[in-house]
């Protein structure tokens, strides 16, 4: 059966494409942070596209639960970025060190 | 119809809003007179004269109000989106709107208690 | 539809998840308990959690186990005979962590209502996340669980180290859910908007063939790439050393055991769901082949050089999760080794259980001095022999000598690996546990025949319930594995 893949969901590829790229290359935290962010947004174009391509309306209801677990956990990281800042002025990951031997 | 692409007027706004600030910065720069001095270089504070560095680290009372919004914002979207869907039509069966207000009921539950516990916890005194 | 019989569908829903609505009641007492009590009073919380778990295994055991698999809110939570048998493992870990958390925690700056909230919330979590039958669910279930480790592994506020493990798990845990959910857009979308796993399961194997085979696996190697990362399988495994040493005991134990008994139940169920699916290109198979076997290696090999016993438990946690993942690879080939399959991995997710935590309590029981190199443990045969002795019957364990747990979970495992005809996973196996003798009994020499350092004092008395709690669990490692059928009849 032919299938069509809709325009939108190579974009959002791309886009959780970037972010993924972005947490491996980026050393600051909150860039990383955002980079998955990136990601999260990417999945909820997937999730809208195909909602509307399939014609299935309550699909686009995802990206609300999406977005409100997105909240929580940035509210959560954040909370842990600055602590860490607190503590050493910097909350580049790699100089995460404590823990490496 | 391809020339009536319903991307196109958004297409044309982008394109019209970036030449539109493209244009009067470099119009701007070009017949506008330059006098430079003192007080035109300080930092545009709607007014006040500027005192200190603006790179100061804030109390972190902010941040903590901050998330506590953040969260409590959020929360709305679900709301708000419960209630548009709650007296649309294309229910499935007729008590169908007890179950869903029970629903809603059970999380604004959860989200008073969130609240009432940072209350006691003395998250929301400034001082 | 019949309001009536939907809403009888409701009560019957909540009914069937009342185990997780308890635990949720009790959180929320505690929380209010900690609000509400005078300070002096906070030696009652982890009683309050304690009855809170007892109750929800009361509720649990009451119902029994379901014949065959119920469904709760239209699909998207199912109560089977493995998550009824892994909400008992993940039932009984939060009794015993909560039974050795006082101890632990005394004289840390911890927030106590927060931290026994928090591994109720824990708890409920991963019983949820086992139970997801849908794949929305299953992303929900799967952040809980993830933002409620990224607090509890924080936790010690004043100590660098353990804001360090929570920081590191918060980068790694949210790109494993962003993988996670990449996976899930798939899969709805190859399989044309489903997200039950039953109608998905339906559709894959619909003669009209309406789903779309290169998406669909995408999709679940994607999914697999997230729980990869939650239960520390090898390419995803990197942080599982920093964050198990510098976390806090407990909550470490937690993560070790608990977590990756509800990820084994909730990828057992999508594995289930795509078990036989023919489509499947042989690329993505071999890829799950290949993670473990790589778990298996990088666990084994990289356990050796650990300095600290707690680093060397989350490579031995990275190598047991490759045993594991034998069954599940053996399945998705051959679907009519389910059965045995789920009773593999019920019973190893119990094995793995018992005899982790057993190493965490006694390592929580010798903290902080515990904690630190393994060089500190020297001597510790005469200084505390009981929690010696206890270790070594972890150590012991987890090398999978008979009669131990470890012993019959690895039978059950590399006997699955046979029967399925994958010979080679079975070999690699044994050879790896071949290689997890020499560090295993590393710590076992330690304690009993090197020299305790000058000065070396004896470690401090356990408390009451500590003692019983570790007790219970060294006694579970041998009666579990002489009467496996009180445990799955």
């Amino acid at each position: 059966m032919e299938y069509m893949i809709p325009g939108n969901l190579v974009v959002a590829v791309m886009i959780f494409a970037i972010g993924a790229i972005g947490i491996m290359w980026r050393r600051d935290a909150i860039t990383i942070f955002m980079c998955i962010e990136l990601m999260f947004n990417a999945a909820n174009l997937g999730f809208i596209t195909l909602a509307q391509s399939l014609g299935k309306p309550e699909g686009v209801a995802v990206f609300l639960f999406v977005i409100t677990i997105a909240a929580a956990e940035a509210a959560v990281g954040l909370a842990l970025f600055i602590k860490i800042f607190d503590d050493r002025e910097n909350i580049e990951a790699e100089k995460l060190d404590l823990l490496k031997r | 119809m391809e020339y009536l692409h319903p991307y196109i007027p958004i297409l044309m706004i982008v394109v019209l809003a970036a030449a539109f600030a493209v244009v009067t910065i470099i119009a701007s720069a070009l017949i506008g007179p330059h006098r430079p001095g003192r007080v035109k270089a300080l930092p545009y504070e709607s007014g006040m004269v500027p005192f200190h560095e603006a790179n100061i680290r804030l109390p972190i009372k902010f941040y903590v109000v901050a998330l506590l919004f953040l969260l409590f914002d959020v929360e709305t979207v679900l709301i708000l989106t419960w209630a548009i869907a709650f007296r649309a039509p294309g229910a499935p069966m007729p008590g169908f709107q007890g179950y869903a207000f029970l629903v809603m009921l059970f999380f604004m539950i959860i989200l008073v208690i969130g609240l009432l516990y940072e209350w006691r916890k003395g998250a929301l005194k400034w001082t | 539809m019949d309001p009536k019989l939907f809403y009888a569908q409701v009560v019957q829903s909540l009914l069937l998840t009342s185990p997780l609505l308890v635990l949720l009641g009790a959180a929320i007492i505690v929380l209010a308990a900690d609000v509400l009590m005078p300070r002096g009073w906070r030696g009652a919380l982890p009683w309050i959690s304690g009855l809170g778990v007892a109750a929800a295994l009361f509720v649990l055991n009451g119902m029994g186990m379901p014949a065959a698999p119920q469904h709760a809110f239209s699909g998207a939570l199912v109560l089977d005979r493995l998550t009824f048998l892994a909400d008992n493992v993940i039932l009984g870990m939060a009794l015993y962590l909560i039974a050795i958390s006082p101890r632990w925690l005394r004289g840390r700056l911890v927030p106590h209502g927060e931290y026994y909230a928090l591994l109720l919330f824990a708890a409920m979590a991963m019983m949820a996340l086992g139970r997801s039958s849908e794949l929305l669910a299953l992303f929900l279930n799967f952040e809980l669980l993830s933002i409620t480790f990224y607090v509890l592994l924080g936790i010690e506020k004043r100590n660098a180290r353990s804001t360090e493990a929570g920081f590191k798990y918060f980068i790694v845990g949210s790109t494993a859910a962003a993988f996670l959910l990449m996976g899930i857009v798939f899969v709805y979308g190859a399989t044309h908007g489903q997200t039950r796993y039953e109608a998905i399961l339906k559709a894959l194997f619909d003669a009209k063939g309406a789903v779309q085979p290169d998406m669909f696996a995408l999709g679940m190697g994607l999914l697999i790439v997230g729980f990869g990362f939650k239960i520390t399988l090898a390419p995803f495994h990197m942080y599982a050393p920093d964050v198990y040493e510098g976390g806090p005991t407990p909550v470490v134990a937690a993560l070790a055991t608990g977590t990756k008994v509800a990820g084994f139940t909730a990828l057992y169920h999508l594995v289930a769901m795509a078990a036989g699916f023919k489509a499947i290109p042989a690329g993505v198979w071999a890829a799950f082949y290949a993670v473990v076997m790589t778990s298996m290696i990088v666990g084994n090999v990289g356990a050796v050089v650990q300095p600290n016993v707690k680093r060397l438990l989350a490579y031995s946690s990275i190598a047991h999760s490759g045993y594991m993942m034998i069954p599940l690879v053996v399945v998705l080939a051959k679907p009519g080794l389910l059965g045995a399959a789920e009773d593999a991995i019920a019973y190893y997710m119990l094995a793995y259980t018992l005899m982790t935590l057993l190493a965490f309590g006694v390592i929580s029981a010798l903290a902080p001095e515990g904690e630190g190199p393994i060089a500190s443990w020297a001597g510790l045969g005469r200084r505390a022999p009981l929690r010696a002795a206890c270790m070594a019957l972890a150590m012991i364990s987890l090398i999978g000598i008979p009669p131990t747990v470890g012993f019959f979970g690895k039978l059950y495992l590399f006997g699955m690996a046979i029967e399925g005809g994958h010979i080679w996973l079975a070999v690699v196996g044994i050879l790896a546990s071949v290689v997890s003798v020499t560090y295993y009994l590393r710590v076992v020499i330690t304690m009993y025949m090197a020299e305790p350092a000058e000065g070396a004092e004896k470690p401090g008395v356990m408390g009451d319930a500590q003692i019983l709690a570790v007790g219970l669990a060294a006694a579970c490692v041998f009666v579990f594995a002489i009467f496996p059928w009180l445990y799955h009849g």
